[in-house]
């Protein structure tokens, strides 16, 4: 009875593991194995777009790095932008003292949109939001509510719908928007 | 022997948390600067931003990247000249080797 409850206690208590030098050498050296393998395999493909395996390249993680550089090489203007989804494109949009605009791009789900925006006069209260494609309840998906003179930021859209700016104009006089954009998008106006 | 692995284990541990910090927000490209600029053109069309250049006239939006130039890449700041053909005027923007722009002026002296 008694070597039976010992065992248990025996089978209770946490079991130690002793390493030896040697074995302890050993994982150290799997480490930096694996480290430097995921160094050359994964991080330099995606983060500096060094990839001397190709391997990057396969994976699709040097797709981060496509397009910055030959976007430098875009004209700036709105004419130029239709032609390539990479270039800029710079809208003015008025907002009239005392009230709100909503100023909207149609995107598919998990298009990106990167964008800057200044006042030429005081800060607006804004919404950046999105809606749905086809939905009739009203639903939308705020991203960022503030009131500020300028933003600088970029979205993914979650949803394939309409995506965009509500801004709102509380002052007595009218403030011009100049939104600066570059990004995957179908169409944009005010709504 | 345990020492000297432990030792090594954590230079190891802090060496990968470097590599994984986002050294990329601390430098642009030469290519990445010249955009900063050709917006920042877009900006000053707008909007006197605090510059010596003041507010740019109408003629400044119609600028292309081909205008656009790196002067220099000294240190940790960046020269960009931007020429306007059909005003026949050339302005210079001075940045961070982040891509903040610090000053735009009509010369290149900073």
């Amino acid at each position: 009875m008694q070597d039976k409850e010992q065992e248990k206690m025996q089978q209770a208590t946490p079991q130690t593991m002793v390493l030896t030098n040697s074995a302890l050498l050993k994982y150290t050296i799997f480490s930096i194995v694996f480290a430097a393998f995921t160094l050359l395999i994964i991080i330099l493909p995606a983060e500096y777009d060094i990839d001397p395996t190709g391997i990057g390249h396969e994976l699709g993680l040097t797709v981060f790095h496509q397009g910055n550089d030959e976007n430098a090489d875009q004209l700036l203007t709105p004419e130029a932008s239709k032609k390539s989804k990479g270039a800029s494109e710079t809208i003015e949009v008025l907002v009239p003292a005392g009230r709100g605009v909503e100023y909207k791009f149609i995107m598919a789900q998990y298009q990106k949109l990167e964008y800057e925006w200044i006042t030429d006069g005081s800060a607006l209260y804004f919404d950046l939001h999105g809606e749905p494609e086809g939905d009739k309840t009203g639903y939308f998906e705020s991203y960022a509510i503030a009131t500020l003179s300028e933003m600088k930021g970029s979205f993914t859209a979650p949803f394939s719908g309409t995506h965009g700016w509500y801004w709102k104009n509380t002052s007595n006089s009218p403030v011009i928007v100049q939104l600066i954009v570059k990004g995957e998008y179908s169409k944009h106006g005010l709504k | 022997m345990k020492s000297i692995i432990t030792a090594l284990f954590i230079t190891l541990m802090f060496s990968t948390s470097l590599v994984f910090a986002h050294g990329d927000h601390e430098k642009i490209s030469p290519k990445a600067a010249i955009q900063v600029a050709a917006k920042a053109t877009q900006q000053l069309t707008f909007k006197d931003l605090g510059f010596k250049v003041g507010k740019l006239s109408e003629s400044w939006k119609n600028l292309t990247t081909d205008d656009l130039k790196l002067q220099s890449a000294d240190g940790n700041r960046y020269i960009i000249s931007a020429n306007n053909k059909s005003d026949n005027q050339t302005i210079y923007f001075l940045m961070t080797i982040s891509g903040e722009v610090l000053n735009v002026n009509s010369e290149a002296r900073f």
